[in-house]
């Protein structure tokens, strides 16, 4: 049996599961709330929640493009395990405080956090919006991005039996419907499922890459051999990359919607301290090895001076394992599979999570009523009816737009961060924060200038934001004491 | 709710403070900052020296971040005062 057709075989069984988990997860509700269909209840126990929060954090990106990235800059990109952890370690600033607001408010989405904290303000609800607003274009880039993969990868795990085009709209459709049908239920347990299959797919493929070249040393020594920079200490330079990403994605990345969401979603405080705890070590079993698959392809693939695109890295590896044949061949497949699955698991969660932003914080309909939870489905199946086309498009460049997720997500900290823990925080200067440093960050990078000095331009920008919206909480206060001791007097 | 708050381990919140600086300085230990540029650097556990060594900063800090997170209490009904960690202001009262 080829590739394609094994492939085949394994997509159909992969996806009719999907559907089988979507219908089990639609008799499992309990009603056609916002908090039943978007946080499935607030019922996420310990297990499930820490899977559906591990392959959420895990896009398509990580298990197709860092490999690329590992190849391209070698074992310098150990720093995606710092980064990746650092997201954790960040969460102890935000959890704490804002599980239990969560639970007393019932929060669904995060502008229901700023609209609790800064909403009586003058600039409380401008600030709900332009939170809301950054939040959505950063999860409609991230759901663009998923779906461009989705159309690569099942065209590559085919031989080209399901077209791109097909690999696209096809797999949306079925997002589409098993959100739709059973809302966040039915995404996190899909995400469980996924999340083991992205697991073990990467530690086979690791195995066979070990056992293969004799070792991590043989491999090392032969990478020493064809690239020697790619094992050299760092330079300056890239150490301040590595130091920028990892405060770039740890503060970023814990503002991402489907991040609080199963902040929000999670059953009690024990089954949410219990997945983080367990999270924090996903990286090394992860990231770290997506490094190392990305270095061993080094001294497996000859790229002729550089003729190999990074994102080819991944498909070339496992095409060299398939062709071993019998089990490595089934291997190739399960990491196919895992990649895509990894994919779908971050595209149903931007999907979901869209859908409640854009009917509560941008539409302004915060009720707890069924009539909110369909206005949120019909805007997400609108967002991705509308994304389709862009997706289709061969060779539309929109990573720029892609790469700018971060760096508006960042925009958001001081409301969350510095919001949750200082009291003296104003919505204003919050507001006008966000717009000088998303202004210049957006601004930098369509110039093409993406880091300063291997600082990333959305750090500066948050830099400038912090200093806008701190300053000016200081001047607010100042002046409404100034009002208070003249009426006094 | 009750169930939570019987389940919860108890918090510690100075020997979380002191692990929260300690996983600070294993991420600023993590970068070789520190190391001269070497072409070839030696081979410890199959592995560049400075990349093992980032590693098991790496996974010192996931096992002390793991029990800061265990020390961390998440009480559901627990009073939030923002902008206090003993709840001893309101944000309302200010602005």
């Amino acid at each position: 049996m080829s590739l394609g057709d094994l492939g085949l075989i394994a997509l159909i069984i992969y996806l009719g599961g999907l559907l089988g988990v979507a219908e089990v997860a639609r008799r499992a509700r309990r009603g056609a709330t916002p908090a039943d269909h978007f946080l499935a209840g607030r019922q996420l126990g310990t297990v499930v929640l820490f899977l559906t929060l591990y392959a959420t954090a895990y896009s398509g990106n990580s298990l197709l493009g860092y490999p690329g990235r590992a190849y391209a800059s070698g074992y310098s990109f150990i720093m995606s395990t710092g980064f990746m952890m650092a997201i954790i370690v960040v969460f102890h600033a935000l959890v704490p405080k804002l599980r239990p607001l969560s639970v007393q408010y019932q929060f669904v989405t995060p502008g229901d956090f700023v609209r609790h904290r800064f909403g009586d303000e003058r600039f409380g609800g401008v600030l709900v919006w332009a939170i809301g607003s950054l939040m959505s274009v950063a999860l409609a880039n991230f759901l663009l991005a998923q779906l461009k993969a989705m159309g690569d990868v099942t065209s590559v795990v085919t031989e080209g039996a399901i077209p791109y085009e097909w690999g696209v709209v096809g797999l949306a459709a079925l997002i589409l419907f098993y959100e739709t049908r059973g809302g966040m239920r039915a995404v996190a347990w899909t995400d469980a499922a996924q999340g083991l299959l992205m697991f073990f797919g990467l530690s086979a493929l690791l195995f066979w890459l070990l056992r293969d070249a004799g070792g991590l040393a043989a491999i090392t020594q032969e990478v020493a051999r064809i690239r020697p920079e790619a094992v050299s200490v760092p330079d300056a330079t890239t150490q301040r990359y590595w130091f920028s990403s990892m405060a770039l994605l740890g503060l970023g990345s814990v503002l991402y919607p489907q991040a609080i969401q199963r902040i929000y979603a999670a059953r009690d405080g024990r089954s949410l301290q219990r997945s983080l705890a367990s999270m924090t070590f996903m990286p090394l079993a992860t990231t770290t090895v997506v490094t190392l698959i990305g270095v061993a392809a080094i001294a497996r693939i000859a790229d002729g001076g550089g003729a190999i695109a990074q994102d080819q890295v991944m498909p070339l590896l496992l095409g060299q394992w398939a062709e071993a044949g019998g089990v490595a061949k089934a291997g190739a497949v399960l990491v196919f599979l895992g990649a895509l699955a990894a994919i779908m698991s971050t595209a149903d969660s931007c999907l979901l999570s869209l859908g409640s932003l854009a009917a509560r914080d941008l539409l302004g309909r915060p009720g707890a009523d069924e009539a909110t939870a369909r206005t949120g489905k019909w805007i997400a199946a609108g967002v991705l009816i509308a994304v389709i086309p862009l997706a289709l498009v061969p060779g539309l460049s929109l990573w720029r737009l892609i790469e700018l997720k971060m760096e508006l997500l960042i925009q958001c900290v001081p409301a969350f961060l510095i919001g949750i823990h200082w009291r003296q925080l104003a919505a204003g200067p919050t507001f006008w924060g966000i717009v000088v440093g998303t202004a210049f960050s957006v601004g930098l990078t369509f110039a093409g200038v993406t880091r300063f000095g291997g600082v990333h331009i959305g750090m500066l920008g948050l830099g400038l934001n912090a200093i806008v919206a701190v300053t000016g909480s200081l001047l607010t206060r100042r002046a409404v004491f100034s009002d208070k001791d003249a009426a006094a007097t | 709710m009750d169930a939570n708050k019987q389940t919860q381990a108890p918090g510690r919140p100075l020997a979380r403070r002191l692990l929260l600086v300690a996983i600070f300085g294993l991420y600023l230990a993590s970068v070789p900052w520190y190391r001269t540029e070497e072409p070839v650097p030696g081979l410890w556990l199959g592995l560049p020296s400075w990349v093992t060594v980032a590693l098991l900063c790496y996974a010192g800090a996931a096992v002390l971040n793991g029990l800061a997170w265990l020390w961390t209490p998440i009480d559901d009904e627990a009073v939030v005062e923002i902008g206090s960690t003993d709840g001893d202001c309101r944000r309302d009262e200010l602005l």
